[in-house]
């Protein structure tokens, strides 16, 4: 991520967050260039610190893409997931970023037209944040739009 | 370069002083539990020129820098610092301690220091209308002027660890609450920092000098344009970095004191009452930064008995205390939570009804160990801080007693 072209960092899973960015990419739908991948195995294991990091590192929006609750392959996530989105949404607000830059989404493999959509609206968000210009604009605009799910 | 450096760390530390008598080592609460850590090693080892060996050992990272050492070490070895500056070296060999909470509070101190988002932190003073606080700089709502030769009061991190450690049932940001409601039984209206970043402790102990120096130089700025004239803390952490550490950077800060000692001056000056609480026995938690660090042992006690309560003192207290088992937020492990047990043990040892801390850092530590063990265990214990307890006594609350509420 450079400083110029600030990114968004989805932390998927490994079953139904994978899949759905998968989908996205076989569709050659097009989302924002600078969205940035890391697999967990389960959102289970993610720590608020995870989202933190991101955020260090300049991501402008970070999403949390998971399995539905009832779905977890783990059986462990549903309480925990939605505790580490708070933690994180909470920490990131008192850092003064915007609740709407940390988001969590539970998805099934069909919703990939959902999840290119939340990726659009994180990047308009960044755009909205970038009033000095900085690689916003490229954001927003999703052009050159085939990433890759496989990061 | 790095010879020199060695050099300097042990010259500064006054490791070349060491006889190798052992007591560092016979005194550490971590060689107790882990056979192989022994402070004096560590240091014999740089001195014998084996720096390079000694950084890549844990030893490094599991030191507590609680400096039970240095009030046994007969030749004044400043292990502390010695195991500062070895932290700054081995980070320069990308070495560093094994991380805790996920890296969250690494990350939130390094997002602070890059400052290019105001922070939006003073929640926890909104929540109570009836506090009376000074905002800097001042709510265009306030319409005021500026903090000139007022009292700062520097929170710290606590409306962060309300966020990560709600789990463990600390009141943060009510502790927060508590300081001003204290200084305003005081007659005093604190100045608060609108934008006020972590003081950088952790960083700064766990050998990041530049993010520390980044930190200071922001909070110096703040702090200066403030205009206050004196500091209180709550948080013996930010006492001792703001005291000692800024002004070591070259930072002009103004007189810091801990709360509990302004406190203390002002019961003793008969400049305030403090209300009496109903009838406890309770035993006090020497902080290593409020105790040996900055010498401050009687002024928390002294406020604890002067509100009626019976103080029973630990097997371990004062400068022989035994430290919360973790610090910088680094390397906590096995070996932490026996400490942590340990020093349970001996608080339930007392008959206390309830352990008092001064330090957020050594509640969180304490409640965590709690949080591992059954709830009936042997060794739980209430814990609540000094300055809750002297604005349960100005809200003449019914009882000090408040069960662990620990979620499991």
């Amino acid at each position: 991520m450079s400083k110029e072209r600030r990114g968004i960092v989805v932390f998927h899973c490994n079953w139904a967050g994978r899949h759905t960015l998968d989908e996205i990419g076989r569709r050659k739908a097009r989302y924002p260039t600078d969205v940035v991948p890391m697999q967990v195995s389960c959102l289970g294991r993610m720590h608020a610190g995870l989202v933190l990091k991101a955020l260090e590192a300049g991501a402008v929006g970070v999403l949390m893409l998971g399995c539905p609750e009832d779905e977890c392959r783990f059986g462990t996530d549903g309480a925990w997931v939605a505790r580490v989105h708070a933690e994180a949404v909470q920490l990131a607000r008192l850092l003064g970023f915007q609740e709407e830059q940390v988001r969590l989404e539970r998805v099934g493999p069909q919703d990939g037209e959902r999840v290119r959509r939340v990726l659009s609206e994180l990047a308009d968000a960044a755009s909205l944040l970038d009033s000095g210009g900085d690689g916003g604009a490229g954001l927003a605009s999703g052009d050159g739009g085939e990433g890759s799910a496989q990061g | 370069m790095m010879e020199d450096a060695v050099r300097r760390a042990l010259v500064e530390a006054r490791a070349y002083y060491c006889l190798s008598c052992g007591k560092c080592t016979a005194s550490c609460p971590v060689a107790r539990h882990e056979a192989g850590f022994s402070p004096r090693r560590l240091v014999e080892s740089v001195l014998e020129g084996h720096a390079e060996e000694a950084l890549a050992q844990g030893a490094v990272w599991g030191c507590l820098t609680c400096l039970r050492c240095e009030m046994l070490c007969p030749s004044g070895v400043r292990l502390g610092d010695f195991v500062r500056a070895v932290r700054g070296l081995a980070r320069t060999r990308d070495l560093t301690g094994l991380c805790t909470h996920g890296g969250a509070i690494e990350a939130w101190m390094r997002i602070m220091a890059r400052g290019d988002h105001p922070q939006r932190r003073l929640d926890w003073l909104w929540a109570d209308p009836s506090l009376e606080a000074q905002v800097w700089p001042p709510l265009s709502s306030q319409g005021e002027g500026d903090g000139k030769g007022g009292v700062l009061f520097f929170v710290g991190c606590l409306p962060y660890y309300q966020v990560l450690f709600a789990d463990l049932g600390i009141e943060a940001d009510e502790m927060a609450r508590d300081a001003v409601r204290v200084l305003n039984h005081l007659g005093v209206r604190p100045v608060v920092l609108a934008d006020e970043r972590c003081c950088g402790h952790d960083l700064l102990w766990q050998g990041d000098f530049e993010g520390f120096a980044r930190l200071a130089r922001k909070n110096l700025d703040l702090i200066a344009a403030s205009g206050a004239e004196q500091v209180v803390t709550l948080c013996p952490e930010c006492y001792r970095t703001l005291a000692r550490d800024y002004p070591a950077l070259g930072g002009r800060v103004p007189p810091v004191v801990h709360l509990s000692e302004w406190v203390t001056q002002a019961v003793r000056e008969g400049r305030a009452s403090l209300g009496v609480l109903p009838e406890a026995r309770v035993t006090y938690h020497d902080p290593c930064r409020l105790g040996r660090h900055m010498g401050v042992y009687e002024a928390p006690r002294f406020v604890l008995q002067s509100m009626g309560l019976e103080l029973a003192e630990m097997a371990h207290s004062r400068g022989a205390a035994l430290c919360c088992g973790t610090s910088a937020w680094t390397h906590c492990g096995a070996t932490s939570k026996a400490i942590q047990v340990d020093r349970l043990g001996e608080a339930r040892a007392t008959g206390a009804d309830l352990l008092v801390t001064a330090c957020p850092k050594c509640q969180i530590h304490l409640r965590c160990a709690m949080k591992d063990l059954p709830a009936d265990s042997e060794v739980s214990i209430p814990i609540r801080d000094w300055v809750s307890l002297v604005a349960a006594a100005l809200m003449e609350e019914k009882t000090v007693v408040v069960e662990p509420a620990v979620a499991r």
